[in-house]
């Protein structure tokens, strides 16, 4: 009967006392009771759980999967984790939706994992949304620093480690670990208390570092493999070396503790100037997102570029890159006391692309038609929002003790294969 | 997938814009145009039209997830905060996080100091953590079975060398069978894998450059953590005593792996095709299009590859020749601590046993030879030489009995002098000055020789030379040598063109091979040569006469080739028979002479006879100052205005002075000259007339002197007769004079240094006459 289910969506009994309809991905046996790995509709892949089999309810109607595609399915068969037996309808619920919307239809369905490779390898990038991806989490548990946390998406530690009950990582070599002795050694040996770059920023609260994927190529593997718990569309495929990474870290009598980091290629031919950005889940909620996009923007400016964070962007990057656009275009216009401005000329104080300050003052409807002519109309929502930020006084990234030049690589530095 | 999805939005987002074009008015927004801004409350007939332009916004998120249910809700919330209402504080839901670990203090120590510069490094992963295997549980339970036994700690094998030596088997294995893991049965034997790291250890420990070896002997944290875990045993024999039972659990575990590594590893690419859907598989490698590549490039980055080894190489061998001469060094040290140690010793001991004999003096000795060698050593390495002088200032502060107090504070004293003080600073004072003077002495020599080569081939015409005269070269010579210098100078080096009585100056006739040997002249004169190096004359045949010895054939033979040269005054010394002195003057003669042509010897003979006579000449300085000007024919205008920037220059006003005191002390000099006079003159005519002068004459200046010797009716007849003998007496004293013009005679004794002075009676006064010889003195011809 179980077998049977999989695939299927059903109601689930959440632990708020609602229910809610989900798909059954997996299935496994633990301690003699079934579990399913559930993914619940509508809603993000990191909510996805185990859940017991008695919660699920099959007093409500069970809507099984339409007819499997019998290639598609041969595929997912190779590309499930060991933990799924049993091979699961690849095909998310999301993407049956898509085709609601009408000139969406014809890309979306055909989609070709070569041609998503090849994207990869001419790009360059990390977070193009990699067909491989399994869907399962396979860490239950991470011991990172002195916070457990857990995981919200794949990642391709070792297979071994997905066997543990929890993985120990190693919060200044970000080296992962299954067994706790094994880290216990580890540590007693370990010399460093700050991640093994240059720092080249630093105030009463943050350091910055600057890490170069190709020199400390196992540090910053580690830290790919530790963000991709926490990011859905980072992609492992490729190597690190492309990439710089700035790591955000807050200091104590421990050593400099990893907060967050946003990568960044050393060559960027869209002009993206960060192509993952995550602070980590136990820091997550108090603005330190904020600081990093701020930190990736003074870059930026030191450049003379203007940047924009590498698309797909995640629900959460989303929310944070437009506070963020949002506080500082506002306080610009606020503060600036100018009577009249251009969008070139916000963009050249901001470093925001022109495209990202239209998309913000539109999603602020700021932008109005008044009398003939546009206008930017400061809203009373947003001088509310301005006031609040001034009240909350956020942390802002002081140029002033930003040591860093952009770095400069030569072709040959540039050419990753090896 | 991206880019796919970002198309749709834009296609969603157009569709948008379409449908509120058709509804609304133009939307599009120049980024050029000005836009004014303005306050809502300032205008409140503005429409609010918020809900509108929401709709158009793109997300940049998948379009898939931009539907999910709690970022819907975000958004959704902000539209309505928007409309300045108020809407309940949403967020995004993320799986539990961040509950406190409780262990972590077991982990991580908290002494960590902050450093108060910016932090910079560039060690790895790999470099910080020591050896790369890490024992698990297993092993942990494995090792405490294998050291039950020993009760002894030095008999345990300890946690280190157990992961040392499963390091050991692990990266051997990798590298010779790496394959294993096609058939884990395969893996090799003990003798094998300790024959391999036998080997592999030995020769790293005996190979002088190997890193290892030198981490050895410099007793690094870094070998001791990474390379030598025990304290008790070399690497080699932890392997031997505990190798081959370790071996046996660790090669149950390499097969319950099935070959591979112990510590779960990340899976790269294989090569095989099932690599690209296996989601572990990561970080490969990017391909990418091989560039063409010409054989030359080929050859110049293979070039350069070699070079860059070799430059890595030399640079590693630097590395450890430091390294071993600070081993050298501490070894020095540490000797010398043992010696000073053992000195203290017999010092105690010959207290005790109140012995005052001589032993000291027999250590200081010894201690001095050492201390010569030690120097170097002992600035260096400042701390551990300190430390004897210290020690032994306890000592003297300590009381001393009676009975070695007497012997005490000299060998204390030649102690106090160990190793830092002898030498280095009664030396170094000394030397230093000495170098910097050599220094400056050098480079002014260096600046002078410079100049002179820039000027070579050039004549200088002009009066004022470009290097005044200045006593500052010759600091060392006496204010008298120094006069001496003046005149010597004016003689024969930079006026000696200037001076020149012969026309020539019309380019056509200087040439090169003459003015490069000007310049040669110039640089030996002014720039090398200390002031005894060559006096010497140009003789009337341009030949350069040697009156004085010269060093080392500073001057080529120039025969022919120089321009003979004219000075203000000359003056020659002439010892007679019968011990009469004889002194020539020469005025200046302002006629051109035509070298080597005797056109008429009546003519000449006039000249000659008049050549002493003409007293009313006086130089003066504007005699010579104008004399370029009749060279090169320059009319007196352009000349005074010459002369007048000449002023401007302070050279000439040193040099003024210098003449200035020069005339005065010559007048000073004549009238004392004047007050002997008569008895000389008195004495010098008996003389003459007792002793007739010699007709015969020497061959070598005989043409140029026809007629000059029975000339004689002048009052200057006794001073030209005597000429002659004069180049006789020379002769004899083997010195040639072979270019003089009868009346034109210069003497090397002049100089008032000079010890092969004739006749020490007149050397007072010819001495202190030869001071004078510059400006002309009005002296009648003596003798």
């Amino acid at each position: 009967m179980t077998n049977k289910l999989i695939g299927a969506k059903v109601f689930v009994r959440r632990d708020e006392g609602t229910e809610h309809k989900a798909e059954l991905l997996l299935e496994r046996l633990r301690k003699g009771k079934v579990e399913f790995y559930v993914h619940y509709e509508g809603w993000n892949k990191r909510l996805d759980e185990w859940i017991d089999e008695t919660r699920l309810n099959l007093n409500r109607p069970v809507e099984f999967p339409k007819k499997k595609e019998p290639e598609k399915d041969s595929k997912d068969k190779k590309r499930k984790t060991p933990g799924g037996s049993q091979s699961a309808t690849a095909t998310p619920a999301p993407e049956a939706e898509s085709t609601d919307v009408t000139d969406v239809g014809e890309a979306e369905p055909q989609f070709d994992p070569k041609q998503e490779i090849e994207r990869l390898r001419t790009s360059g990038s990390m977070v193009q949304n990699h067909s491989e991806v399994a869907r399962v989490r396979n860490i239950n548990k991470v011991v990172f620093g002195g916070y457990e946390i857990e995981p919200w998406y794949f990642s391709p530690y070792p297979q071994e480690l997905s066997e543990e009950d929890e993985i120990y990582i190693c919060e200044f070599s970000l080296q992962y670990f299954g067994s706790k002795f094994r880290f216990e050694r580890f540590r007693q040996k370990y010399t460093l208390r700050h991640p093994p770059g240059n720092e080249i920023y630093r105030d009463e609260k943050f350091s910055f570092y600057e890490i170069d994927g190709r020199l400390q190529r196992t540090w910053c593997r580690n830290l790919c493999l530790l963000s991709k718990l926490f990011l859905d569309h980072k992609t492992l495929y490729y190597d690190v070396d492309p990439f710089l990474f700035y790591c955000m870290c807050t200091r104590d009598e421990y050593g400099h503790h990893l907060v967050g980091y946003f990568s960044k290629e050393k060559e960027c031919a869209e002009g993206y100037n960060v192509a993952c950005i995550l602070s980590l889940p136990p820091y997550q909620r108090f603005g330190y997102g904020k600081v990093l996009i701020d930190f990736s923007y003074n870059l930026s400016k030191i450049e003379g570029k203007l940047g924009s964070p590498e698309k797909p962007l995640s629900d959460l990057g989303l929310i944070s890159y437009r506070s963020y656009w949002s506080d500082i275009l506002i306080e610009l216009l606020v503060e600036g006391g100018k009577p009249d401005t251009t969008i070139e000329e916000l963009s050249a104080q901001t470093a925001f692309t022109s495209a990202d300050i239209m998309h913000t003052l539109q999603a602020h409807s700021m932008i109005r038609y008044y009398r003939g002519q546009h206008v930017i109309c400061l809203t009373s929502a947003a001088i509310e929002r301005y006031e609040k930020k001034k009240a909350k006084k956020a942390h802002r990234i002081d140029p002033t003790k930003l040591k860093w030049k952009p770095p400069v690589f030569t072709p040959a530095q540039l050419r990753f294969a090896w | 997938m991206g880019g796919n999805s970002n198309g749709h939005v834009h296609a969603a987002g157009s569709d948008a814009a379409i449908a509120a074009a058709a509804r609304f008015r133009q939307r599009k927004v120049s980024l050029k145009q000005n836009l004014r801004i303005v306050w809502q409350k300032d205008v409140p007939d503005i429409e609010d039209d918020a809900n509108r332009d929401v709709v158009g916004v793109e997300t940049g998120v998948e379009k898939h997830e931009e539907e999910e249910h709690h970022l819907q809700a975000v958004l959704n919330a902000y539209t309505v905060s928007l409309n300045s209402k108020k809407a309940p504080e949403v967020y995004i839901p993320t799986p539990k996080a961040a509950t406190g670990w409780p262990e972590y203090n077991k982990f991580y120590k908290a002494n960590w100091s902050q450093p108060t510069t910016y932090i910079r490094q560039s060690a790895t992963v790999e470099d910080a953590s020591g050896c790369p295997y890490n024992m698990d549980e297993d092993d942990l339970e494995y090792l405490e079975g294998l050291n039950k036994g020993a009760s002894d700690n030095r008999l345990k094998c300890s946690q280190d060398e157990f992961e040392m030596i499963v390091y050991l088997f692990e990266s051997t294995v990798k590298t010779q069978q790496p394959f294993l893991t096609t058939d884990p049965s395969q893996l090799m034997e003990y003798k094998d894998l300790e024959q391999i790291i036998l080997t592999k250890i030995d020769s790293e420990e005996k190979d002088p450059n190997s890193l290892n070896r030198l981490l050895i002997q410099t007793k690094s944290s870094v070998y001791t953590q990474k390379y030598h875990p025990s304290p008790y045993r070399t690497v080699a024999a932890s392997f031997k005593t505990f190798g081959s039972r370790i071996y046996q659990h660790w090669k149950q575990r390499k097969i319950a792996r099935k070959g591979k590594e112990i510590t779960p590893a990340l899976k790269f690419e294989s090569g095989s095709q099932e690599d690209e859907n296996d989601p572990y598989v990561c970080f490969r490698h990017r391909e990418v299009r091989q560039t063409r590549k010409t054989r030359r490039t080929d050859q110049q980055s293979s070039e350069r590859l070699r070079k860059l080894q070799a430059e890595m190489q030399q640079a590693k061998h630097l590395f450890e020749m430091v390294a071993r001469r600070e081993q050298l060094r501490l070894q020095n040290i540490q000797c010398d601590w043992d010696v000073f140690e053992q000195r203290c010793k017999v010092k105690v001991l010959k207290r005790k046993l109140n012995i005052a004999g001589d032993d000291e003096d027999f250590i200081t000795p010894k201690r001095k030879r050492e201390e010569r060698r030690l120097p170097p050593t002992a600035t260096t390495a400042g701390t551990p030489s300190a430390a004897p002088a210290t020690k032994k200032d306890e000592k003297l502060a300590r009381p001393v009995p009676p009975a070695v107090v007497g012997r005490e504070p000299p060998t204390a004293y030649v102690k106090a002098a160990t190793n830092k003080i002898p030498d280095l600073d009664m030396h170094t004072l000394e030397q230093a000055l000495q170098e910097k003077d050599a220094a400056l002495r050098a480079e002014v020599k260096n600046r002078l020789r410079e100049r002179a080569e820039q000027d070579l081939g050039w004549v200088n015409y002009t009066d004022s030379p470009y290097v005044p005269y200045s006593d500052y070269f010759d600091p060392k010579r006496s204010r008298f040598e120094r006069d001496q210098k003046v005149k010597l100078d004016r003689h024969q080096s930079i006026y000696s063109c200037l001076e020149s009585p012969y026309p020539c100056s019309t380019s056509s006739r200087l040439k090169l091979p003459l003015a490069s040997s000007l310049g040669r002249q110039y640089i030996s004169r002014r720039a090398e040569s200390p002031p005894e190096v060559i006096w010497g004359r140009m003789g009337k045949s341009g030949s350069m006469e040697p009156l004085r010895k010269i060093q080392d054939g500073e001057i080529p033979p120039m025969s022919g080739l120089s321009v003979p040269r004219y000075s203000a005054v000359q003056y020659r010394k002439r010892l007679d028979r019968g011990g009469v002195v004889f002194l020539d003057r020469r005025n200046l003669s302002r006629k051109p002479k035509e070298l080597d042509t005797p056109k008429n010897a009546e003519e000449e003979r006039l000249v000659d006879r008049f050549l002493f006579d003409n007293d009313s000449t006086v130089d003066t300085i504007d005699d010579w100052c104008s004399e370029p000007a009749r060279l090169n024919g320059l009319s007196e205008e352009t000349q005074s205005i010459r002369f007048g920037s000449m002023l401007i220059g302070k050279s000439y006003e040193q040099f003024h002075e210098v003449q200035l005191q020069h005339q005065q002390h010559v007048l000073h000099m004549q009238q004392k000259l004047a007050a002997r006079k008569e008895a000389v003159v008195a004495a010098a005519q008996a003389a003459a007339n007792q002793k007739p002068t010699n007709p015969k004459d020497g061959a070598a200046g005989g043409s140029h002197l026809n007629g000059t010797a029975s000339s004689g009716n002048s009052s200057s007849s006794a001073t030209r007769s005597a000429t002659p003998s004069g180049r006789s007496a020379g002769d004899k004293k083997g010195v040639r004079l072979p270019g003089w013009s009868s009346s034109t005679t210069f003497t090397g004794q002049l100089n008032g240094r000079s010890s092969s002075g004739d006749d020490s009676d007149n050397k007072k006064s010819i001495g202190s006459l030869g001071i004078s010889s510059r400006p002309p003195p009005k002296v009648e011809t003596s003798v």
